[in-house]
């Protein structure tokens, strides 16, 4: 696990953005509070002869406010333009958006879902290159099926794109990587960003996390894994008919800076991030998960009980109370509260670990007493565990 | 600011696997180097007659079916073959580094890593056909299927399955992460595994990366840039980088993996170390989608930065193995960003492109080429630039041409210029250096 001197190496979040279906971070937070839920049942695009599903789809989502160059579009999917949009919220919520010199050496690490193929696209050239007897004829595909496929597609499948459409669109051009394709690389993202600031590799980073889940082949994979829930209450974690996620378009992004480099330049930190982890479990028993996650938990948290525990992954009641029994073990009567944005905003592999971190700057402001943990665990067996406080925890003239 | 990291943790190479269209396994693909082995051909894995490009440089000879697979994953990986050369390269390397034991005997767990990078998933469209009507896609049937396959082997294999395959042998509970940053992604996992273990969050990594996009999917959208080489008569001389005739990148398939291991620990258990990373350093261009910074302002960036926190100077760089793709763009722009970069040592370092021999890897390129880097470390000759008959006037360094040659080689540095901006830049050499 990764230990870091709490004192001396404080790194403040400074800006926070998200595209959602309730929107911005404060729109998700007010949502939250309220027991609101963006959830509803929604036809899977680009396909016929399934039955409705649970989740939050984004619809269209235009980036251009945050767009210099408005040709930018036409390369643009839906994933590229959530994070331009939330990267654009995050970076104008710190102060730096119109800071060239700033974004110039700020870092960008940025993990994205499952690959949403335009499937009308490839639908199209597939069908060009089917034989009578229902095989690919990949001379038809050569012949036909190019010439029906868009020449902008390649630009819309590289699972690249979202880092590079940030980078393009806002001007970053420091130390970077894009990870794919569930919650844990989110949580590589987080650690390393949080650790790259405390070696002195860069002073700030945007770090993001975006999931166009709510199509038809992330939507599959989860059926394929029986994930997916069937339906809106099925899908609302933390009570015993939770069986299911329902997937959501987000996409979450943050400023993440060096207190020192933040108080230097007048910005408002919105929190800190005490601690980052990561693991993986791959064969491990949903028991094994648990019992490192709470392990984790006290390494990232300390020994005080955190004031809010967000949890996001967890598909069923039998895990939500695997996690449960980990809280009362450790913590007991102080067990903090456990919630989760699943039922709120939906489920989005790579981006719902910072979805919620971008939440817990709202959670740590409204109540000054005690940390925010947020844990996250895939399909893979990665579990992330992160700790953000309040800024006032912040040790005067400490760096 | 006081730290809470001993920066002075020195990283090695103990264990390297190679999977590559000129040999299979790291003494094979050291063999072709050695012999300026040509990998590009006419595809051989699907009729490519009717698209622009119909050449690759292909893994051959490699039995797929015989390969010993994690049960449960068998039937996806057998239709995903770049995790399958990834798995093959990890055990190589894993072998190479730890021997008769597993690597969780070595190390704890908890301190072992999985961070690699691979490409684009894999999409069978012949698994779509069944489920068209009209045009559409008759979701219902289409769904039945994908359910009726637990395993990822229809429809869409996740790029990730060979890394997880990977992580779960070694017994692996560290950091796990796949890098999907295109061309620059090998490198940068490298890069990122590096600095992992110089950090102390881990002991030892499985680095490098795995891929393959010579399939109907992937030919076709490279087809679509435009970017790729149509001199399919060529064969083996259709990837010249550098050569005033070359007319686009090739594509290949492989992998390369690596083990990193913090030197203390490799030196007493008595690891053969291939080389010390000393530095590593990345960048975007934020520029065009298409087109790299005509200024080449990042390439350089991430040069400098390697080097400097490689605690060198230029005069230190002995070899430099370049992205090299022999795109009409990349060559000269590379070329230039050299000699922003080393000023009056640009005329004396040779820089070989090992896309030459290989094609261009994608995912999986700058892992490979790392260790056609080493592969000059160790044994004191330079890969050769091939297919270089008369070199474009815009790009006028010593590329190697041709043939392989002895050389003094103390530290390389080894370069990646990515798709969407994105550029890494390495820098190793022998741990005797100071």
């Amino acid at each position: 696990m990764t230990r870091y001197s709490r004192a001396q190496d404080s790194v403040a979040i400074t800006g926070a953005g998200l595209h959602c279906s309730f929107g911005d971070v404060g729109d998700v937070w007010m949502a939250f509070r309220k027991g609101l839920s963006a959830l509803s049942m929604h036809a899977i695009p680009g396909v016929t002869g399934v039955a409705p599903v649970p989740g939050a789809p984004i619809g269209d989502v235009s980036p251009l406010e945050f767009l210099k160059d408005r040709k930018l579009v036409k390369y643009m999917n839906a994933a590229t333009s959530m994070s331009v949009a939330a990267a654009g919220r995050a970076l104008r919520q710190a102060s730096l958006l119109d800071d060239e010199p700033g974004l110039g050496s700020m870092g960008l690490f940025v993990s994205t879902g499952f690959i949403a193929f335009d499937m009308t696209t490839v639908g199209e050239a597939v069908s060009a290159s089917a034989t009578d007897d229902q095989l690919l004829d990949t001379l038809r595909l050569g012949e036909h099926g190019l010439r029906r496929t868009h020449p902008l597609m390649p630009f819309k499948m590289l699972l690249n794109m979202p880092l590079g459409m940030v980078s393009i669109a806002l001007g970053l051009k420091g130390e970077n990587f894009i990870l794919y394709p569930r919650s844990g690389q989110s949580g590589v993202c987080i650690e390393t960003a949080v650790r790259s600031i405390r070696t002195g590799r860069f002073e700030r980073v945007l770090v993001g996390g975006v999931a166009n889940s709510f199509s038809m082949l992330p939507l599959f994979t989860l059926a394929r894994e029986g994930r997916l829930a069937e339906s809106v209450e099925a899908a609302v974690p933390f009570v015993k008919s939770h069986r299911g996620l329902a997937p959501a378009d987000i996409a979450a992004f943050l400023v993440l800076e060096s207190a020192e480099a933040a108080r230097a330049r007048g910005a408002k930190i919105l929190a800190v991030v005490n601690s980052a982890l990561v693991s993986f479990c791959g064969e491990s028993t949903m028991q094994e998960r648990y019992a490192a996650r709470g392990s984790m938990w006290v390494e990232a948290g300390g020994d005080r009980p955190p004031k809010m525990l967000f949890s996001s992954g967890n598909s069923t009641w039998m895990e939500d109370r695997q996690e449960t029994l980990q809280a009362d073990a450790l913590w007991g009567d102080n067990a903090p509260r456990l919630a989760s944005l699943d039922g709120c905003v939906g489920h989005a592999d790579s981006a719902s670990l910072l979805c919620a971190m971008a939440v817990a700057t709202k959670v740590v402001g409204d109540h000054e007493a005690g940390a925010v943990l947020m844990a996250s665990a895939d399909a893979d067996g990665s579990q992330s565990v992160v700790c953000v406080g309040a800024p006032g925890t912040l040790v005067e003239g400490a760096s | 600011m006081k730290r809470s990291f001993d920066l002075n943790r020195r990283v090695v190479v103990t264990g390297i696997g190679v999977v590559s269209p000129i040999g299979v396994g790291a003494e094979e693909f050291f063999d072709g180097l050695r012999t300026a082995r040509a990998g590009v051909d006419s595809i051989a894995a699907f009729d490519a007659r009717s698209f622009p490009t119909r050449i690759a440089a292909e893994v051959k000879g490699l039995d797929l079916a015989s390969v010993q697979l994690p049960k449960g994953y068998r039937p996806a990986l057998l239709r995903d073959k770049k995790s399958i050369f990834g798995l093959i390269a990890a055990r190589e390397a894993a072998s190479d580094a730890f021997r008769q034991r597993s690597a969780a005997e070595v190390y704890s767990p908890r301190r072992l890593g999985v961070l690699v990078s691979s490409g684009l998933e894999v999409f069978n469209l012949e698994d779509l056909i069944p489920h068209m009507a009209g045009g559409l896609i008759q979701g219902s049937t289409l769904l039945a299927a994908v359910l009726a396959e637990p395993s990822y082997s229809y429809l869409q294999i996740p790029a990730h399955l060979g890394a997880h395959c990977i992580a779960c042998e070694l017994g692996a509970k560290g950091p796990f992460a796949v890098n999907v940053s295109a061309c620059a992604a090998g490198t940068q996992a490298v890069g990122e595994a590096f600095l992992a273990v110089r950090d102390g969050i881990v002991d030892a990594v499985m680095t490098g990366g795995y891929d393959s996009m010579v399939n109907p999917l992937g030919l076709g959208g490279f087809c679509l840039l435009h970017a790729m080489s149509t001199s399919n008569g060529l064969g083996g001389r259709a990837s010249r980088p550098f050569d005033r005739s070359r007319d686009g990148f090739v594509l290949g398939e492989g992998a390369g993996m690596c083990v990193l291991e913090e030197y203390e620990s490799a030196r007493k258990r008595g690891a053969r170390i291939y080389c010390e990373v000393l530095g590593y350093s990345s960048t975007l261009d934020a520029y065009r989608v298409t087109d790299p910074d005509p200024e080449h302002r990042g390439a350089i960036t991430a040069m400098r930065g390697a080097i400097e926190r490689a605690g060198l100077s230029v005069r230190d760089i002995d070899y430099i193995n370049a992205h090299g793709t022999a795109t009409r763009q990349n060559d000269p722009a590379e070329t230039a960003a050299v000699r922003a970069v080393f000023g009056a040592e640009a005329g004396r370092i040779p820089m070989s492109s090992t896309k030459s021999q290989i094609g261009h890897l994608i995912g999986a390129a700058g892992a490979v080429e790392f260790i056609a880097a080493i592969f000059a470390l160790q044994e004191q000759m330079l890969p050769a630039t091939i297919n270089l008959t008369c070199p474009d006037p815009l790009c006028d360094l010593d590329y190697v041409p041709n043939e392989p040659r002895p050389a003094k080689v103390r530290t390389f540095m080894s370069n990646s210029f990515g798709f969407g901006g994105q550029n890494a830049s390495i820098v190793a050499g022998s741990p005797t250096i100071d």
